[in-house]
């Protein structure tokens, strides 16, 4: 294990050394991650609610979803999650090229993602499946009325997903650059773990968001 | 304040990353196939379950709760216990209107 | 002699003279000046508040509805409830007092994270322009609840601009509480142990964890909530098969902790308030803190005590009756120990121990009517009346400003280094107690008999009463207008403090009277339980 030296480390006035500054950065970002944790769960709350009441009609309106394309994009994701562990990995050992690797890799597959996620958004447009933007809802399965309901959901999680996605990844390329320059190995290290996590989380969010919206209903 | 430091990842634990990232396209492809079964009232229990198993490979593995302090996983259950207050409480009200 | 103990010679390096100019107090990263950020900021916002309510009391001295139209007087009603919970007492003592206090008492230079504690107060500013924007681009006329469909489908108002200012300042919360858990957990000075702590620093912990779980639900439903106004989405619309009760689930899961995250910072002031003041140990320390966590639990799981009258299950209603109460229990706990440590103790009254004894007080009848309004059968019949709006004034005002200005006091001389002048703050102290009684006590009355809350007019059997409120308004008007000028006189004509001018315990009564920057020369080292008042005279 390859560490960097440590007259280049930096710990900020505030902290006595390294590892408090290292435990309060992780648990300052776990504790953000809590409030990301249940401010999704307020919306999938409201979700569960409504299925629970319409049951079957949600079940037909998710039946007319690209599950198979976004089963093919959880791929891409839990990718992409793997390749930001890899680079975590990699920064903490000191390893400049294989972190930022890793991170580029993340950062492609997280592009990619997007892309097929809005190919997707901009079919169900063509079918007339948005319920805004002044276009007459075509859906013609059964109960239209609460169908759309189904449908505002699946915009609205996947869109706050989405704009999570960009979040994340406008952090990573920050990261990457960070990493590309590697001042302070230490804190390299630390900020692609940070970075990390919220990626993984991101991860988390969407495989719940595919099983709940994608496939619970078929 | 100093004291060794448990989520170091040794270079071993590559490995690790990459089998349970194979477990979790197991468990996508598992969830995925079970529309096509058809599993009756059981179905939405056995796929949020798979969910919760990939949410919970993800959780231990890439963001390493299983090297993390105690402190870090208190955190983690702690979002899952308010979630849980959250859904049986109001559930408590949709389910006996 | 005892202006001897309080008075000594000003120290030559302090926060306040390490750096001059604009660019120095809105850049700082020192959690002390942020604290000063936070102070002008909020002190803004109180006295806006303030003057909405001082219009619907105006308005409310006749039955008929003379002074404003009654559209005028929901966006009045609204403004002040939207100013007043999200922009002054959510963050009150926190930002203010935690924000200064909290690194002294845990014996550490600053935060865990200065820059985003810098940031949470913009995100604190950029938050009150929206709502400012909203007041002045014609206000809303929702409520601060914001209760769907009205507030998405039919109001006018600017919902969506005032919807927007709470849910940034909601990430102020989130960044301060994050902020807070990270020192306390990570920054303690070596041999500061837990149970060490003050209870202040328990409180604010407590807050923390509350601000941290609750908001971001807040957040998604106002987001939900902009989604349905901008877009015309349907979500909480009964057109749609949508449910308006799940908004109130929703809503509510954050406002009813939000009460906490607004009386435990004060139940936090008012121990260190009241053993410095009967010099005595506080009674049952762990008991306090462990309190403490109870009532932050517990006000996760009672907030459809607000629903009783809504369509909500009656078994729910039941169950949520049931878990309101088990509040009362670490509540009264509280106000037993405090009672306990007076007893026998030397006590001195002086103006913080005056604003936390009406604390006291106030808080206890709060409480007691807070469990009639708990009770489901009895609040068929209060929900709506005035008898809610006094209960919660006599938590948020009588409870939480009282201990506001208290701890305003009682760190006065450690946050500016100037003592105040005690003879008129010992004036104000009782005139707001005063004045606070008599605009809240009738409106228990008025409750009681059945005047509905929200209307700018009503019948003429309920003026005297009315009349004896706007009354009471006005004196409390006088009562926190008064510290403001001679707090403010205090900066420049005061005596300047010594470092502990109140002979009490506690790491930041170690440091001089403004401390400086780096707060402690060396981390200082804690061999002493917290409140160790029987230690020495």
């Amino acid at each position: 294990m390859t560490r960097t030296p440590e007259h280049t480390v930096i710990v900020a006035h505030q902290f006595e050394n390294l590892e408090q500054q290292f435990d309060a950065d992780l648990l300052g970002m776990w504790l953000f991650l809590v409030t990301e944790a249940l401010l999704f769960s307020g919306a999938f709350l409201a979700l569960a609610v409504y299925y629970h009441q319409y049951h079957d009609t949600f079940s037909a309106a998710a039946r007319e979803l690209h599950w198979l394309l976004a089963g093919a994009n959880s791929v891409i994701l839990l990718t992409s999650g793997l390749a930001v562990a890899l680079a975590e990995q990699a920064a903490d050992q000191g390893r400049r090229r294989a972190a930022l690797l890793g991170l580029l890799a993340t950062i492609a597959l997280g592009l990619v993602f997007l892309a097929i996620k809005g190919y997707e958004y901009h079919s169900e447009y063509q079918a007339g499946l948005m319920p805004f933007l002044q276009q007459p809802f075509a859906y013609d399965g059964p109960n239209p009325h609460n169908a759309m309901l189904f449908y505002n959901f699946y915009f609205v999680l996947t869109g706050l997903h989405a704009a999570h996605m960009v979040i994340g990844l406008a952090v990573l390329m920050v990261i990457a650059v960070l990493t590309w320059r590697w001042r302070d190995g230490a804190r390299v290290a630390r900020q692609v773990r940070i970075a990390g996590l919220y990626w993984a989380f991101v991860d988390i969010v969407w495989v719940l968001v595919y099983c709940s919206l994608y496939l619970v209903g078929r | 304040m100093s004291r060794p430091r448990h989520d170091r990842t040794p270079a071993s634990a590559t490995g690790r990353f990459v089998a349970l990232y194979v477990v979790l396209l197991v468990l996508l492809a598992a969830n995925m196939a079970g529309t096509l079964l058809s599993l009756g009232p059981w179905a939405i229990p056995a796929r949020l379950a798979v969910a919760a198993g990939m949410v919970a490979v993800i959780a231990t593995t890439f963001m390493r709760l299983r090297q993390g302090t105690v402190l870090v996983r208190l955190v983690a259950v702690m979002s899952l216990l308010w979630i849980l207050f959250l859904f049986v409480l109001t559930f408590a009200d949709f389910l006996t209107r | 002699m005892i202006r001897d103990v309080r008075t000594g010679p000003a120290p030559r390096h302090h926060y306040l003279n390490a750096g001059h100019g604009l660019a120095s107090w809105f850049l700082t990263k020192d959690h002390k000046r942020i604290a000063w950020l936070y102070f002008v900021s909020i002190t803004g916002f109180f006295f806006l508040g303030g003057l909405a309510a001082t219009l619907i009391r105006l308005e409310l001295i006749t039955p008929n509805g003379d002074l404003l139209s009654s559209d005028a007087y929901n966006r009045l009603f609204s403004l002040h409830g939207i100013v007043m919970v999200w922009f002054f007492l959510i963050p009150s003592i926190p930002t203010t007092f935690g924000n200064f206090l909290l690194p002294l008492m845990v014996g550490a230079r600053d935060l865990a994270f200065p820059r985003l504690n810098l940031l949470s107060w913009y995100v604190y500013i950029i938050g009150g322009l929206f709502t400012l924007i909203a007041a002045v681009a014609g206000g809303i006329d929702t409520g601060w609840t914001f209760y769907t469909p009205y507030s998405t489908l039919f109001a006018n108002g600017a919902v969506l601009a005032a919807a927007t200012g709470v849910f940034i300042v909601g990430f102020s919360s989130i960044l301060t509480g994050i902020n807070f858990i990270v020192t306390v957990h990570t920054m303690r000075a070596p041999g500061l142990t837990w149970f060490r702590l003050p209870l202040f620093v328990w409180a604010q912990y407590a807050t923390s964890l509350v601000m941290v779980l609750a908001t971001p639900v807040l957040s998604v439903t106002l987001v939900l909530l902009a989604v349905e106004r901008v877009f015309g989405v349907g979500i909480f619309d009964p057109s749609l098969g949508g449910d308006p009760v799940l908004f109130e689930h929703l809503f509510w899961f954050y406002s009813h902790p939000a009460v906490y995250i607004m009386i435990l910072p004060a139940m936090g002031v008012v121990s260190e308030v009241v053993s410095c003041f009967a010099h005595k140990r506080i009674f049952g320390y762990r008991v306090m803190a462990f309190s403490i966590l109870a009532i932050a639990l517990f006000g996760f799981l009672v907030w459809g005590h607000h629903m009783f009258v809504s369509g909500q299950s009656i078994y729910a209603g039941v169950a949520f009756s049931l878990l309101s109460f088990l509040v009362s229990v670490p509540s009264a706990i509280k106000i037993f120990n405090w009672l306990a440590t007076l007893y026998k103790g030397h006590v001195r009254f002086d103006a913080p121990m005056l604003f936390a004894m009406s604390f006291l007080g106030l808080f206890l009848i709060g409480g007691l009517t807070g469990v009639f309004v708990a009770t489901l059968a009895l609040d068929v019949q209060m929900h709506d009346t005035y008898f809610v709006v006094a209960h919660f004034h006599y938590i948020m005002v009588g409870g939480a400003v009282s201990a506001y200005m208290a701890a305003l006091h009682f760190w006065w001389p450690k946050i500016t280094g100037r003592l105040y002048p005690e003879m008129w703050a010992r004036v104000s102290a009782i005139i707001v107690f005063a004045g606070f009684n008599l605009t809240f006590f009738p409106q228990y009355i008025l409750g009681w008999a059945g005047m509905p809350r929200r209307y700018h007019a009503y019948v003429e059997d309920f003026q005297l009463l009315n009349v004896f409120s706007s009354a009471g308004a006005s004196m409390l008007a006088v009562g926190y207008l008064l510290p403001l000028i001679y707090l403010l006189w205090s900066l420049r004509y005061g005596a300047h403090a010594s470092a502990n001018p109140w002979n009490a315990r506690g790491l930041e009564w170690t440091v001089p009277s403004p401390p400086p920057e780096e707060n402690f020369e060396r981390p200082p080292r804690v061999e002493h339980e917290a409140y160790a008042y029987d230690t020495d005279a």
